[in-house]
């Protein structure tokens, strides 16, 4: 009995403080949106020297990194307050995917590393939530391009497994060690590699990846050797579930 | 710039700091703006001016822009094309207010606000 109300307390709690932090983001959100937009105003209309030039663009960094904290946060609360659905609608998912790596390869020209894509069929058409899955093909490609070196080479591909497809994105990064790969998927973990090599990273994206493929019925497992790089390796039905939202159109049909 | 002085963009925006930045920078873009600050003055105000473009928030007091685009339906909305310009990002609510009949979403952290002159300079035109 004792147990069993501790619990409860804790399930409150832990929705309080979700509720807490969605609330918070969204307030931070547009204080955010004030700054990126007087930081690019500044730099695009004022004729700043190098120097201020350089500040400003750090802070221009600085502050889309914080927003898409915020994001992670939000997204964070939303997948915890169980409140989750999945909304699948019919799509290409190779058409799908291509978006997602194309903005991957913007942010991988920085580091002039290369994103190679394969895939076993020119399209695999299925039922996706494109919202859901869009973050955890940008939360892997994210990690492989922010966790290997410059010049390298990563790996995506998408293969088509009976109704399910399956992603592998591989790198030749820095790698896991078998008892931080215990750990990958929680809330807020970081590698101690990772945490020493660089200040970015909260921990939350491959918690969300997790979270995502848990509602939508998924696998994902990762193998990597510490020093030449970790392959995630994600299963995912292309078969629903539709979940209904009032009356709407999903995929072209009513559901 | 002629032309453009002629239409009046409705900026429907509780937030004073980004209202202003927006209207700032739009009349320095050349376009003509209007201001709101809450729903319930966005949706008078477009019922009973024509207004070129209308960039709507989605959180705002009174009514927010939801309600906005249902209450305008079938009528204004018609003639009057409605951008959401909002900082929320769920799918679903990008889907809802496709389906009430705004034109196009965008979420205000993502893009610029000279993005936002080019986006605008294409429905003006």
């Amino acid at each position: 009995m004792a147990t069993f109300r501790d619990i409860t307390e804790e399930e409150k709690v832990d929705k309080a403080k979700s509720e807490f932090v969605s609330l918070a983001s969204h307030q931070l959100q547009t204080p955010l949106t004030a700054v990126k937009w007087f930081l690019e105003a500044l730099i695009e209309k004022e004729h700043l020297n190098r120097k201020q030039q350089r500040y400003v663009k750090t802070a221009i960094e600085s502050n889309e990194r914080m927003i898409s904290l915020v994001e992670d946060f939000l997204n964070v609360s939303r997948l915890e307050g169980g409140g989750i659905a999945v909304h699948s609608r019919e799509g290409d998912f190779i058409q799908f995917a291509g978006k997602i790596i194309q903005e991957a390869k913007t942010i991988a020209k920085a580091k002039h590393q290369k994103i190679i894509f394969s895939s076993s069929h020119k399209k695999i058409p299925g039922f996706f939530d494109p919202n859901l899955i869009s973050q955890i093909l940008s939360n892997l490609l994210s990690n492989a391009i922010h966790y290997s070196d410059v010049k390298s080479e990563i790996k995506i591909s998408l293969i088509k497994k009976n109704k399910k497809i399956e992603i592998k994105v591989t790198d030749s990064g820095m790698g896991i060690s078998k008892k931080d790969q215990k750990e990958l998927f929680n809330k807020f973990f970081r590698t101690k590699k990772s945490a020493h090599a660089s200040t970015t990273g909260s921990g939350l994206g491959l918690y969300i990846v997790k979270k995502i493929l848990d509602v939508c019925k998924g696998q994902i497992k990762c193998e990597s050797e510490p020093g030449k790089g970790t392959t995630f390796t994600v299963l995912l039905p292309l078969k629903g579930p539709v979940i209904k939202k009032k009356g709407s159109l999903i995929g072209g049909r009513i559901t | 710039m002629k032309q453009k002085k002629k239409k009046i963009i409705l900026i429907a925006e509780d937030d004073l700091f980004l209202s202003k930045m927006i209207e700032d920078h739009l009349k320095g873009e050349g376009f003509t703006v209007d201001l709101a600050k809450d729903g319930e003055t966005a949706l008078n105000k477009i019922k009973e001016n024509d207004y070129a473009l209308v960039l709507l928030d989605l959180i705002m007091p009174k009514r927010n822009g939801f309600e906005v685009l249902k209450e305008l339906k079938d009528a204004k909305i018609k003639t009057t094309p409605i951008i959401i310009f909002s900082n929320l990002s769920q799918a679903e609510d990008e889907e809802e207010a496709l389906q009430l009949g705004a034109r196009a979403y965008y979420v205000k952290h993502n893009i610029s606000l000279s993005k936002l002159t080019e986006i605008i300079s294409e429905f003006m035109k």
